[in-house]
């Protein structure tokens, strides 16, 4: 596959492929030289970089406190 | 894909056990049963004894089938992840013995099958392929002009993340919510819902992409 060949829709459907570091090394490659030359697929691996980040900085599932206690306390008389 | 096979927090002592009343009872009973169907289903496990193997499709090849239907309100998708679930299960076989009784590893598997059910009839592309050049065109696949993505003016906010993220189907939920949100890796992810690598990413594809569409039209007021 040429960069040519690699089109946009290629881009879209392997970028967590690329993002990974799960394609090929020439995959990879083509798919870097494709988004340094297309400013759509620039912006779409951008948002997806984006999103994940901010998935990650979600925060913590806090649990409540009734729920903290009940759970906390059925571990310290286990003991 | 393999079914989640839960080996590592079992008793030495660990019974498999073929009848829901027969676990967790006491007295000289249960030990009698205990005997039997640890008979049974050991037999069954060294793939020696296709009676006692019958024995347990009977009991609970039923209960899988209904709680996959449970799970994916479909009779033909139910139909198919149960069948999924014990040919998965029937191939690991020969590393049960010691896990967890058979019925709840057969469960286990229809759960994570279901899902996958769920997901393969919901996979849609990446992004709208209306978005894209059309078959014929010379840049066939490139972005149309006034379809390409637009720079968000911000990045997303995380009430949108956690919306979009409780949108999406169960397994490819699961997979973004495991690996994404709470940062545990792909091995830890196996360890969990049994999803290979390779199944894992294509789930990690799918969640992920599912939610950029949800953003983009968000940010487009669709």
């Amino acid at each position: 596959m040429s960069l040519v060949e690699l089109t946009c829709s290629h881009v879209t459907e392997s970028v967590t492929e690329f993002l990974e570091g799960a394609l090929p090394e020439d995959q990879q490659l083509r798919f870097e030289l494709h988004v340094v030359y297309c400013p759509g697929c620039t912006v779409f691996v951008d948002q997806i970089r984006s999103m994940v980040a901010g998935l990650e900085r979600l925060p913590a599932a806090a649990p409540a406190e009734a729920e903290r206690s009940a759970v906390v306390d059925a571990y310290v008389r286990s003991r | 894909m393999r079914p989640a096979m839960r080996g590592r927090d079992v008793r030495p002592d660990a019974h498999f056990c073929l009848t829901t009343d027969g676990c967790g009872r006491e007295g000289a009973a249960v030990e009698a049963d205990a005997g039997r169907t640890d008979a049974a289903t050991g037999a069954a496990l060294d793939g020696r004894d296709a009676h006692a193997f019958a024995q347990i499709v009977d009991r609970w090849y039923g209960s899988t089938v209904r709680l996959a239907r449970v799970l994916t309100h479909d009779d033909a998708l139910a139909a198919r992840a149960a069948r999924d679930a014990w040919l998965l299960t029937i191939g690991e076989l020969p590393r049960l013995e010691g896990a967890d009784p058979l019925h709840v590893t057969l469960l286990a598997a229809t759960l994570v099958s279901a899902a996958a059910q769920l997901d393969a009839v919901e996979v849609e592309p990446a992004v709208d392929p209306a978005s894209f050049e059309v078959e014929g065109s010379r840049w066939q696949g490139w972005w149309l002009d006034d379809r390409a993505p637009s720079a968000w003016p911000e990045p997303p906010a995380a009430d949108a993340l956690a919306r979009a993220l409780g949108r999406l189907a169960p397994a490819a939920g699961a997979v973004v919510l495991l690996r994404d949100v709470e940062g545990l890796p792909p091995d830890e992810v196996y360890e969990v819902l049994g999803f290979e690598p390779e199944a894992q990413r294509a789930l990690l594809h799918q969640g992920r992409t599912a939610i950029w569409r949800t953003l983009a039209d968000d940010e487009a007021g669709r």
